[in-house]
């Protein structure tokens, strides 16, 4: 039992080993590997969850060094619970990848299982680490395997990854920077022994510097508001499922790395009072989640839509650090999983709507409805948490968040939530209503949508320049550079495997939902404990 | 350092200084491209020197290898490539602005009502107003100088890890103390570090492919003698040197690292001289080389638990010949990567043919290049 935190990532990196060489003989093989050894990683992360409840957290020495000469791993609330998000998302992407890959990146999947073994590996070694500096090596990992996943989407995609690899090093930059001045100061890397020694230093220049560091890069690599540039362009021409798999967890962990710094690093009174970084976090957040929401309503490409609100939606869980009471923080932490799932959901249906119909432009979803209505329901399920509206996961994440503001007597944040699910509302809703319209004659005919490329079908909303087909948008089919997604498959619901996360998602927004009475006692209660105290 | 320096030795570490900051200088203000790759290897030479005069050899050697070797001659191999279009003039900010070769392909955001300027590093500022430029400037300066400040002034408390690993270093197996934290004490950053490496490839090798302009063909060779020559007389002794690095690393400076930027070296000579072909399209064995280290690792690492409990503990009395073999095996693969991602440079997304022109300087590699940019021998490669 006490291996569970080695295991987790090392069978991860094993996996992209296993799937690197099984993909050189046979791309089935590969694959195999990597569904094997997620699908073990998630098993596994599961039993981490589990012991945490029972028995408490489990601190490892990998080499049977102790800290701090050695590397210290901690399987803690904290961690247990975000394993258990990025395995969770990552069996589910890795059930849907293939049909997918094969459809939008044919003769690219043979790299894309092991990256996304690496990815897993990466996120999952942040989340357990104990130690700063072995933080930054897991976070490049993390973030080269993503620039890999993400690069080979449509034409746009390597410039668009291009510079969110130019954001992302100045981000891990500073973060390193921040590292080596903790280190000069306090002599040592390990998060416990520095949590000891920093008190008598926090009036020290170099500490603060270090500090402030550490958590700009970080806020970098989550996109903080305004240092998001690089994600909508990202995620916008991203292949779907690189899209379902990162925009839910990769930066996600970025935030937790930064409540990791200010519950276990850095003393709370330290970052909320010698140095307000909370408060300032708190407040860029409050922007964030305006300036995401609006922008998310000025779209009408399903992908940019979502990665606007993922801008918002990453500024909650900001906003729940900046208000730094016990409230706040359940908020922001219970929100990292109800966006993992609800994001995950919807960029992945995205990518199931671009396999049978080639669109991403919400006016011209008419129909959809009944053409694939389960993944259709789930879109309402995951569209209606997003919102924020109960049973569904979404309502209870701005509840605490809602708590906590009234905690701080915050009423600008308290009426910025609302005023954002109100707006996150016209925008949702404007795709239901569109998913569930009757088609008008002749619009969506199906044969002739199938016949135009996907390329033409994405730049038609409303362009009237003289591009040639095929530089409006989306993957052209007949382009060979790009790896050419094919023209849309015909065909109603989303094929099985594509469609079996999507469901499995939908059911979790509303678990989640109805039973996270059980994850905040259980998880995060504890987690949020040293500011209560 | 108590030792008092000769004058002698305070005018070599004058010159290298002076010469570091004015290469970096020239460097970023010349608009002459291929100026600034020739000038970016001899930095990465003296900054070599400069390791040396601070007595880090393997960093020395590391940077001689990988800055100053692979990552020269991969410059030298995208000027060349640039030229070989038309598009390596001398800097010209209207014709050269970096949006320039991606206009092309990323006009389609402006019907969205984005801006479209979706260059390369566009955050607008690059081609703003010069006050906005100077005052950027001016404030990124601050901050370097504000972050170089507060590092002179650190306290003076010396890091009490190095004592740490001095005590512990006779359990290691090994009594070069780098090697000790490299591969025992934190080998799990080490591992890490190697998978980082792998996923650069996989990164690499998953974008569009290169036009492989670098790969030769075996029979042009002997247009070339010198670099057939020169590889024939380095790369053994590269070979020799690598394995001594390999060996040496476990009592001083030295090891995997080291090794396999030296190869990897030998190996971008051999493939320039058209002695060997493109990794990716070799025998599936040198492929799995790549990932090897990775797998070496963690099979030592996750093999020894039975006997020790823990995750990449080794077993007492096993540790140094463990080590030497993680070492070469890593060596190995270090190799094979950087060499990898040396071959297999990602395309420059696509230029309209109106674009490329005759190589006015010529192909640095003594090829003949068609009109439209394409290696006569190899027609259909180019497009």
């Amino acid at each position: 039992m006490n291996q569970i935190p080695v295991l987790i990532p090392a069978i991860l990196l094993f996996t992209s080993f296993a799937a690197f060489f099984g993909g050189m003989i046979r791309l089935r093989w590969g694959y195999a590997a990597t569904l094997l050894g997620v699908a073990a990683s998630f098993l596994v992360s599961m039993a981490g969850v589990a012991h945490v409840i029972a028995n408490g957290e489990i601190r490892y020495h990998l080499g049977g060094w102790a800290p701090p000469v050695g590397i210290e791993w901690v399987l803690d609330p904290l961690s247990a619970f975000m394993v258990a998000i990025v395995t969770t998302i990552g069996l589910l992407v890795v059930v849907y990848l293939p049909r997918s890959a094969r459809f939008e990146i044919p003769g690219k999947e043979a790299f894309a299982y092991p990256s996304v073994a690496l990815l897993l590996a990466g996120l999952t070694g942040m989340c357990l680490t104990g130690d700063v500096f072995n933080l930054y090596v897991f976070l490049e990992i993390a973030a080269l395997a993503a620039y890999a996943l993400l690069a080979v989407g449509d034409r746009r995609a390597p410039v668009a990854v291009f510079r969110y690899l130019v954001f992302g090093a100045v981000g891990g930059g500073f973060y390193l920077l921040g590292v080596g001045f903790l280190y000069f100061s306090a002599g040592t890397l390990n998060m416990a022994d520095l949590a000891e020694r920093l008190p008598e230093l926090y009036q020290s220049r170099a500490v603060i510097a270090a500090a402030v560091l550490m958590v700009t890069g970080l806020g970098l690599k989550m996109a903080l508001f305004p240092m998001h540039l690089w994600l909508p362009d990202v995620y916008n021409f991203a292949p779907s499922a690189s899209a379902g798999l990162i925009a839910p967890i990769m930066t996600k962990v970025s935030a937790y790395a930064i409540i990791r710094l200010f519950l276990d690093v850095f003393h709370p009174v330290f970052l909320i009072e010698i140095l307000p970084v909370t408060a300032f976090i708190g407040w860029l957040a409050a922007g964030g989640i305006l300036f995401g929401s609006v922008m998310a309503m000025a779209q009408t490409d399903l992908r940019r839509m979502l990665a606007y609100s993922s801008v918002g939606q990453i500024s909650y869980i900001a906003l729940g650090i900046g208000l730094a009471n016990p409230f706040g923080l359940i908020g922001g932490l219970l929100h990292m999983l109800n966006h993992a799932l609800m994001k995950g959901v919807l960029f992945l249906i995205g990518g199931a709507i671009r396999l049978r119909t080639g669109l991403v432009e919400v006016p011209e979803f008419a129909g959809l409805g009944r053409k694939m209505p389960w993944t259709m329901a789930s879109f309402t399920i995951a569209a209606l948490a997003m919102v924020g509206i109960p049973p569904t996961a979404g309502f209870f994440s701005k509840y605490y968040l809602l708590l906590g503001s009234v905690d701080a007597g915050n009423w600008i944040f308290f009426a910025i939530i609302i005023v954002s699910s109100l707006l996150s509302a016209v925008y949702f809703f404007r795709v239901i209503e569109m998913i569930y319209r009757e088609p008008e004659e002749g619009v969506i005919s199906e044969p002739a949508v199938a016949a135009v490329p996907a390329g033409a079908m994405a730049g038609g909303g409303g362009h009237g320049d003289s591009l040639p087909p095929g530089l409006g948008g989306g993957p052209r089919h007949d382009d060979r550079r790009s790896g050419g997604a094919r023209p849309p498959e015909e065909g109603g619901e989303a094929p099985g495997t594509m469609l079996l996360p999507i469901l499995v998602l939908a059911v979790l927004i509303l678990l989640v939902g109805i039973f996270n009475v059980l994850i905040v006692d259980r998880l995060l209660e504890p987690v949020v404990a040293p500011l209560s105290g | 350092m108590g030792i008092p320096m000769t004058p002698l030795e305070w005018g070599l570490d004058a010159t290298v200084a002076l010469l570091l900051v004015g290469l970096a200088g020239r460097i970023l203000f010349t608009r002459d491209l291929f100026e600034a790759t020739v000038l970016f290897i001899a930095f990465g030479l003296t900054l070599s020197l400069a390791w040396v005069r601070l007595g880090a050899a393997n960093v020395a050697l590391a940077e001689a290898a990988l800055g100053a070797g692979v990552t020269g001659a991969l410059f030298l191999t995208a000027f060349h490539r640039l030229a070989r279009r038309g598009l390596a003039h001398p800097l010209d900010r209207q014709r050269y602005r970096a949006d320039e070769l991606h206009d092309r392909s990323s006009r389609g955001r402006a019907d969205r009502g984005d801006d479209p300027k979706p260059a390369l590093l566009d955050v607008g500022i690059l081609h703003g107003p010069l006050w906005l430029r100077a005052s950027m400037a001016l404030a990124g300066l601050a901050v370097t100088g504000g972050i170089a400040a507060r590092l002179l002034t650190l306290a003076d408390r010396p890091p009490s890890l190095p004592i740490l690993v001095e005590a512990h270093l006779a359990e290691t197996g090994v009594s070069n103390p780098v090697t000790a934290v490299l591969l025992n004490f934190r080998a799990y950053d080490t591992l890490l570090e190697v998978a980082v490496l792998v996923v650069a490839m996989i990164a690499v090798g998953s974008l569009d492919r290169g036009s492989r302009a670098f790969v030769r063909d075996p029979e042009e060779l002997e247009e070339d003698p010198v670099l057939d020559a020169l590889s024939r007389l380095v790369v053994p002794l590269a070979g020799v040197a690598a394995v001594y690095l390999v060996w040496v690393g476990s009592h001083g400076p030295g090891g995997a690292f080291q090794a396999g930027a030296l190869l990897a070296g030998a190996g971008v000579l051999l493939v320039a001289a058209g002695l060997m072909g493109p990794v990716t399209e070799g025998a599936a064995p040198i492929r799995a080389l790549a990932v090897m280290g990775l797998a070496i690792f963690i099979a030592v690492g996750a093999g020894s638990m039975p006997w020790t409990g823990s995750f990449l503990a080794y077993p007492p009395g096993t540790e140094y010949g463990l080590i030497l073999l993680v070492e070469a095996v890593l060596a190995l693969s270090i190799a094979v990567v950087l060499i990898e991602l040396f071959v297999d440079v990602p395309a420059v997304p696509h230029v309209d043919p109106a674009l490329a022109k005759v190589d006015p300087t010529g192909d640095p590699l003594g090829r003949r290049i068609s009109p439209d940019g394409a290696v006569i021998r190899n027609p259909d490669e180019e497009r």
